[in-house]
């Protein structure tokens, strides 16, 4: 293959979206060419470079603002964008239909054209009030959805213990039987991908926590727990919801997560952590925890350069960490159930 | 367009505490949308910040998340659709981008992603917003089709083109010497 030929195939390349053939003739070509590995610097993770504006953190004080703005009574933002466009098209045929009519009509028109309504003014009718809408939806514990018993949801109980970042199936089942045994009645509604449902007695959340953490949800230490639980005070029970945010979970090849990491093959992948000395503990949706010393961190990225199938570099994808294995995010919603 | 359960129960917790629901909503959106706010307005992050508010407060009173037909995800992204389209011709990507140092500390990277915001900003303003929508936002076909306001075979279709319209720009800039004077730095 010659560079002419490689070039424009790049981006298919970097997106799977060529045949084994041809990738093949491509990892060849750019193993050997200069030029083209530096050409195709800028397609290697296109799509990978733009996920990690995701990850930007909003500042502190936009997201006061916001709160402040939705605290404040009469809303500005309650109207539809308005188009500039349409505000063109309104300037050009307005005064055209109302020509024929008449001079006095087409006078007026023409000034309502050039004062168009101001675009903070909202129409009485939609001023917003967080606390009318409390008083138009009275607290009762009917409006709270019973996933269970609900037939608009259609849910395959399976086992996605790995979803929820426990490191295992038993460490899952464990923490379920633990719960049951907790004093007080347990609600166990479904869990989903990315979900566990249940209920429990408002006293027993600290125990409810302090479970997650010893079953080894959320990562090593359960860092990613929140110690924060919302006081809701005069409630009997909470329902309790924890997930994995969706972005986190492949998509694609939820039956062959190992591809997620971008390895062609994760057994040579293993043998060579073998060989060099390494020990392969667990892996789950979005981990692999491997057992490597310290001193050996150059030699452990080796193995993954090696594995990895792209001679350029490791994709930036990957998350190689001598720390710990601490980056599941998992987060807890708290709901309330009254009496 | 299936609501999910996390809608659900997210629209139930508005509807019984709405300061509450607003903190979890903006804890739970607030990032991938600002992200996309910051990509979509090439890196200038006051443009992003006024969008950001307006946006949000937008979405919250929309008559499809009030009728609890449509998740808050996509029509967050909806509603900013219509906003950035109206600034489409005012974008413009400038030298120094403040943000990137928070996203990588990675030279390579850095040069990248400015790259990345270079290109974005030559496209058509509907391509770059679907590419945004697909690989940064990571929404599903059917979600797109929502915010862009399209059938999902077109919308389909769109996003090839759009990717296509990518790289040939891309392919134009690696020739200039822009290109080669962000890459040695």
């Amino acid at each position: 293959m010659i560079c002419d030929e490689v070039k424009p195939k790049l981006h298919e390349y970097f997106e799977d979206q060529l045949p084994e053939k041809d990738r093949g003739l491509i990892r060849s070509h750019l193993k050997d060419c200069c030029g083209c590995r530096d050409y195709s610097f800028a397609f290697s993770s296109f799509a990978t470079d733009l996920r990690r504006f995701a990850g930007l953190e909003p500042p502190a004080e936009l997201k006061d603002k916001v709160l402040q703005e939705f605290e404040k009574p009469q809303a500005s933002f309650v109207q539809e964008p308005v188009q500039r466009s349409s505000a063109l098209w309104a300037w050009v045929f307005v005064p055209m239909i109302l020509i024929p009519i008449g001079i006095g009509v087409w006078g007026t028109s023409r000034q309502s054209a050039k004062h168009p309504p101001a675009l903070g003014v909202a129409p009485e009718e939609e001023v917003f009030s967080p606390t009318a809408r409390l008083e138009e939806q009275p607290r009762t514990s009917s409006s709270l959805p019973d996933p269970l018993h609900s037939s608009k949801y259609d849910i395959t109980i399976r086992p996605f213990h790995w979803d929820l970042g426990f490191p295992s199936l038993e460490k899952r089942n464990t923490f379920l039987a633990r719960l049951r045994e907790h004093d007080g009645p347990l609600v166990f509604h479904f869990e989903s991908p990315s979900f566990m449902v249940f209920s429990i007695p408002r006293d027993g959340l600290k125990e409810v926590l302090n479970l997650l953490i010893q079953a080894g949800a959320g990562g090593k230490g359960g860092r990613s727990i929140p110690s924060y639980i919302p006081d809701y005070s005069g409630s009997a029970r909470v329902s309790m919801a924890f997930e994995i945010p969706q972005s986190r979970i492949s998509r694609t090849l939820s039956h062959h997560w190992h591809l997620k990491f971008g390895l062609p093959n994760k057994f040579t992948f293993k043998e060579q952590l073998r060989d060099a000395g390494g020990r392969f503990l667990y892996e789950t949706a979005e981990i692999w925890v491997v057992e490597i010393s310290g001193t050996d961190f150059e030699q452990l990225q080796a193995i993954i350069r090696d594995t990895h199938g792209l001679t350029t570099d490791i994709s930036p994808d990957l998350f190689v960490s001598t720390q710990s294995y601490e980056k599941i995010p998992i987060r807890i919603t708290l709901y309330l159930e009254e009496d | 367009m299936k609501l999910a359960i996390k809608d659900e129960l997210l629209l139930d917790r508005w509807r019984r505490h709405p300061p509450d629901a607003l903190a979890e909503i903006l804890a739970e959106y607030g990032r991938p949308f600002y992200g996309f706010l910051i990509a979509a307005c090439g890196g200038v992050e006051e443009t992003a910040r006024g969008f950001f508010t307006r946006v949000f407060l937008q979405t919250l009173h929309s008559p499809a998340l009030e009728s609890r037909k449509i998740p808050f995800f996509p029509e967050l992204f909806r509603y900013a659709v219509k906003e950035l389209r109206c600034l489409a011709k005012e974008i413009s990507v400038p030298s120094e981008i403040h943000v990137l140092g928070r996203l990588s500390r990675d030279k390579d990277i850095k040069t990248r992603l400015l790259l990345c915001l270079k290109i974005l900003t030559r496209i058509p303003v509907d391509d770059r917003i679907m590419i945004l929508l697909r690989d940064l936002a990571e929404l599903e076909i059917s979600e797109m089709a929502y915010v862009m306001d399209m059938k999902e075979d077109r919308l389909k279709s769109r996003l090839n083109e759009a990717r296509i319209h990518f790289r040939e720009k891309m392919n134009e800039f690696l020739r200039t010497k822009e290109f080669y004077d962000l890459r040695r730095g």
